[in-house]
């Protein structure tokens, strides 16, 4: 490894100290890169080709930009939104300007402690890259620095990235970009990534990248890293590296109030306004309400009602499904074995594309849509502290509401996301209350379009309150019986920004483009498993086996047996049978129904992720709790609800 | 090796100590000295310590989080935490 320090000498660089206040603005300074001729050299000469690099990691606090820029240097998308912890795993690419290199975006994160999965996942590829983009949120400088100057610790080459530089300059703040290069010794590029301002200049500062200036009186790199494994040392040497980034972060950034203009002024006040209220115990908790009702209007009423009745009804099973049925009689005769599995009841052909192009597509578009706007307000952190005390009661903390929320999109990705939570005590607990009681979006855009049928909004509430329920009853014990406490909270609140329309459209597509590549191929398995023990008579072996749970426990006809073989492929497939037998069932038997599928097993994806993330035993053993919970609520539910003549009769 | 909490009986500041926790909204306070290990840890890396002026914005209540502005940063911070951090109140 190349020793520290390389450039010290250029300390002599021209340099005022006022320079800060008479620098170009940001804005002007955007889209260069702060090196002066003199510094160029010295990292030329200590530094290497762009040719010399492999691989360059993308490192930086929480929602400072990371995305952004990894999407700006490779071309690929990866989800960007504006909550601390949307990365949770490494994202990789190829430079688009040099493809040879490989780019890796890692999670955010506030230093290299291991405090957290997605810490260690952070410093392991961190550590093994040849250079480091280190992206810092130029309105909170003092911050960001802290993980710079960690790496810097660490014996990392890096350059530096300002990013947000439009915001800190509406916020009046100034940064003097050469200052901190120069008290750095590491290559400083200012941009505005979501602009794709000074995107070209990172790359044309990588083969600049240096050690830079480690903090004084601290150890070689080499041994750093193993003293800081000690926490008493850790603390000592953290505060060590706090006093000297704050001893220069003064000399780099100085206020000016000429900078703001009226309308980022007016927004950032309305920003800040709309926070606090957010953040209020009441107003917060009637938010929270206008949120849910919202979505139930709009994913319940419009899309899952009307959209799904125009799709569903009028093009699949008026044109599409009628088509594709005679297209097939005419090389297959009605009753065949070839003409079932391709055109029966369960057809290939037929139930496959109805419900996942007629059903299950606009549901998870129109939820994917709604959670991405939520996502990229700035709400999501806000609802985390306002539920901190609640989530507590479970053994979690404020933190662990992001995942639930995300979970309502998809659990499989949502069981990853548990990775920012800080113990495995807690990641356990999550993955356990993801796992049973949140239905994800193809789930809940069902849900609540059969619950139309079965109660409308009392129904809806209805269906929450059993969950919530047992979420409490679920977590509360897992919290009694699992060793140690709750960690505490501590979040970052950004800014209430307006949505961007580019980017919430690309994660929504992204988001639901995936859904539908990973969802057809397992619902085809599951139409073929259903239609071939249809062939063979095993279908209806399995309903009479089945009777005594469906009928005798559930109250529910024999034929949702085949439901819940399809609901063992994927709970939302499980939904699709039940919303074939909507006819048939009573509005109890409806809610009952709906209340057992969600509890159902978790779906293959799912369980997968489980396995790797948390162990075979816990996998396992969710699998097997989720069968027993599922069965023994319905039959709960199922008999309360029809002992209690007001429920009974609102249903 | 995860850290976690230390028992509440042990975390109490004395009675006598103004903590973070139980200052008024919109107070500016200095932070005089943190008792918990792994909320000084947290803090560190948030580019705080001990010498540093936090403002209390509001409280959640219920025993629920502090939301703090410091060095143009939001930012909401546990009660067991906050309980934990004493305090120097500047002004109102």
């Amino acid at each position: 490894m190349p020793s520290v320090n390389k450039v010290n000498k250029s300390s002599d660089a021209p340099h005022t100290e006022d320079a800060c206040c008479n620098a170009p603005t940001p804005v002007e300074a955007s889209c260069r890169h702060a090196t002066s001729d003199a510094l160029r050299q010295l990292y030329l000469e200590a530094g290497q080709s762009l040719l010399d690099l492999k691989t360059v990691g993308l490192a930086g606090n929480p929602n400072v930009g990371k995305s952004v820029v990894f999407n700006a240097l490779t071309g690929i998308y990866v989800d960007v939104s504006n909550f601390p912890g949307t990365t949770v795993g490494i994202a990789k690419g190829a430079l688009k300007a040099h493809p040879p290199i490989e780019v890796q975006d890692t999670p955010g994160v506030y230093g290299l402690s291991r405090l957290s999965e997605e810490e260690s996942v952070a410093e392991k590829a961190l550590l093994s890259v040849d250079v480091i983009i280190n992206i810092v949120n130029a309105v909170t400088l003092e911050r960001d620095l802290f993980l710079t100057q960690q790496l810097i610790d660490y014996g990392c080459p890096l350059i530096v990235v300002l990013n947000q530089m439009d915001e800190a300059h509406a916020r009046g703040r100034k940064i003097d970009a050469l200052a901190l290069e120069q008290q750095l010794q590491v290559p400083v590029v200012t941009c505005v990534a979501v602009t794709g301002q000074g995107i070209a200049d990172i790359v044309e500062a990588l083969p600049y990248a240096s050690y830079g200036r480690r903090t004084p009186e601290l150890p070689l790199p080499s041994d750093l890293l193993k003293i800081e494994q000690n926490k008493a040392e850790q603390l000592r040497i953290y505060g060590h590296r706090r006093l000297y980034l704050k001893s220069y972060v003064s000399q780099v950034t100085c206020s000016a109030d000429c900078c703001e203009t009226d309308t980022t002024l007016n927004f950032q006040a309305f920003s800040k306004a709309l926070g606090k209220a957010l953040l209020h115990p009441v107003l917060g908790g009637l938010s929270l309400v206008f949120v849910l009702m919202a979505l139930y209007q709009i994913i319940g009423v419009w899309i899952a009602g009307d959209t799904v009745a125009l799709i569903e009804g009028k093009l699949m099973l008026g044109i599409v499904v009628p088509f594709v049925d005679a297209l097939v009689a005419k090389f297959f005769a009605l009753g065949t074995p070839m003409h079932t599995v391709l055109a029966g009841e369960f057809g290939l052909l037929t139930m496959t594309p109805r419900y996942l192009i007629g059903v299950l597509a606009p549901l998870v578009i129109g939820f994917n849509l709604y959670l991405s706007l939520l996502e990229d307000t700035g709400y999501l952190p806000r609802l985390a502290a306002l539920s901190d005390s609640a989530m507590r009661q479970v053994g979690l903390n404020g933190r662990a509401i992001i995942p639930m929320i995300l979970g309502l999109g998809c659990v499989t990705m949502a069981a990853i996301s548990t990775r920012v939570l800080s113990s495995q005590r807690e990641r356990t607990i999550a993955t356990t209350l993801l796992a049973i009681t949140i239905p994800c979006s193809a789930q809940l855009g069902l849900i609540m379009g059969m619950m139309a049928l079965a109660g409308g909004l009392k129904g809806w509430l209805l269906y929450i309150m059993i969950l919530t329920g047992l979420f409490i009853a679920i977590g509360s014990v897992l919290n009694k019986i699992m060793p140690g406490t709750s960690t505490g909270l501590v979040i970052d609140l950004p800014p209430m920004r307006l949505p961007r329309a580019k980017n919430i459209a690309k994660k929504t597509w992204t988001r639901s483009w995936s859904f539908l590549v990973e969802a057809t191929p397992l619902f085809m398995v599951g139409a073929l498993l259903v239609s071939l023990a249809d062939i063979t008579g095993a279908l209806a072996w399995i309903q009479n086996a089945l009777g005594g749970v469906t009928e005798t426990l559930l109250h529910l006809p024999k034929e949702a047996a085949s439901a819940f073989i399809m609901g063992m492929v994927r709970r939302d497939f499980g939904l699709a049978g039940f919303y074939n037998l909507k006819s048939v069932l009573s509005p109890l038997q409806m809610l009952t129904s709906l209340v057992v599928i969600t509890l159902f097993v978790p779906c293959l994806a799912t369980a997968t992720v489980m396995l790797k993330e948390r162990g075979w035993q816990e996998g396992v053993g969710v699998f097997l709790f989720s069968w027993v919970l599922a069965f023994a609520t319905g039959a709960v539910v199922t008999r309360v609800l029809a002992f209690l003549p007001f429920w009974s009769s609102t249903l | 090796m995860v850290f976690t909490m230390p028992r509440p009986s042990k975390n109490n500041p004395p009675s006598t100590a103004s903590t973070l926790a139980t200052q008024a909204d919109g107070t500016a306070c200095r932070i005089a000295k943190l008792l918990n290990a792994e909320a000084e840890l947290t803090l560190l890396r948030f580019g705080l310590g001990v010498g540093d002026i936090v403002q209390v914005l509001s409280k959640v209540p219920n025993k629920g989080p502090i939301i703090l502005e410091a060095h143009d940063m939001e930012f909401a911070l546990g009660f067991d935490y906050a309980s934990s951090i004493l305090v120097d109140a500047i002004c109102e």
